[in-house]
């Protein structure tokens, strides 16, 4: 996880683990999202 | 079950919050509260050749709409559908990018709101010459990698300079680890100005911008005013957070019912002009009456 994620918010309401193999596993999986970078 | 938004942002998530939360207060102002009536998935995408894979990945899952809030992002998403609606949130002119057919009336599954940020790039050209009447020689900044804006907003440029008889040298830079490089070319070219491009990796060094024209000496004007904020000359730009907002509108629209083809693209109609006086002051620039007044910002 990287950097203050807090700062997003209870907004988060998709199990983003569920789809991570779409993108092969080389993206960040944090409380706001997917991060790609 | 509750509608998704696919959120494509080109910033980090840090970065980024602020306008994800402008475009949820859109969501909210046509009844969407994210975790009671609708969910976002946010995708914050720095790799810009990722984002085919991601755009592909959204449709697979079915998102109800896709909220592409760049403009590398929203032509990754036009090129993965055309069924799922698309609201864009671009600097750039959607017809010349292809994204629409007509501003008043989109035509496809593809709408949004264009801050008109690239279209702005001549004008802060012609302002920070009107600062700088006798330099004959000014510099652009942009990242090639980011292909469609950076040709969109080449273009301008160019024209934009030949129209004022100026010289212009395009510097590509790639991100901040080019900057100091950038710099020494600025200064070898005896740039007397600088215009600092569009894109997410300015907004994203644009701190350290800042201080390297000031160490350099060199006027610069960008887009927002957290470049004069952070001791850069000058910017001209309009609110992007209420093109985030609008986006948020036009998306819960969407989410209603109504069909993104009918809905005409939203243009920014605010734009803002900020000096930093301090910084004019160390550079040797005189800031001329005229012009502080019709600053809507002037910082001492």
């Amino acid at each position: 996880m990287n950097g203050p994620m807090s700062a997003i918010g209870p907004k988060q309401t998709w199990p983003s683990a569920l789809h991570m193999s779409a993108f092969g596993g080389k993206a960040d999986i944090t409380s706001a999202g997917i991060r790609f970078r | 079950m509750m509608p998704v938004v696919g959120y494509i942002s080109a910033h980090s998530p840090e970065e980024g919050e602020p306008r994800a939360a402008a475009f949820r207060r859109g969501l909210q102002e046509v009844g969407y509260v994210v975790g009671q009536n609708v969910a976002i998935e946010y995708y914050w995408v720095e790799q810009i050749d990722r984002l085919p894979e991601i755009a592909a990945g959204l449709v697979q899952r079915h998102v109800n709409v896709i909220a592409a809030t760049s403009t590398s992002g929203a032509l990754a998403a036009q090129a993965a559908t055309t069924t799922i609606p698309i609201i864009f949130e671009t600097g750039s002119d959607p017809v010349r990018l292809g994204l629409v057919a007509n501003l008043n009336r989109p035509s496809g599954n593809v709408t949004g709101v264009t801050s008109l940020i690239v279209e702005l790039a001549p004008k802060r050209l012609e302002l920070l010459h009107e600062l700088l009447p006798a330099a004959g020689v000014m510099a652009f900044l942009v990242n090639p990698t980011d292909r469609a804006l950076a040709q969109y907003q080449v273009r301008e440029m160019l024209s934009a300079a030949r129209d004022r008889d100026l010289e212009l040298h395009v510097l590509n830079t790639r991100g901040e680890s080019d900057f100091d490089a950038v710099f020494a070319d600025i200064k070898r070219l005896r740039v007397g100005g600088l215009v600092i491009g569009v894109g997410p990796i300015f907004v994203r060094g644009i701190n350290k911008l800042a201080a390297l024209t000031a160490h350099h000496v060199v006027p610069a004007i960008y887009q927002y005013r957290t470049f004069p904020a952070a001791g850069g000359l000058m910017s001209y730009g309009s609110d992007f957070l209420d093109s985030y907002r609008l986006a948020g509108v036009y998306t819960g629209r969407v989410l209603k019912g109504e069909n993104p083809a009918e809905l005409p693209v939203a243009q920014a109609t605010k734009f803002e002009l900020a000096i930093n006086l301090k910084t004019a002051k160390v550079l040797g620039i005189s800031v001329p009456p005229s012009m502080q007044a019709r600053a809507n910002e002037l910082i001492e």
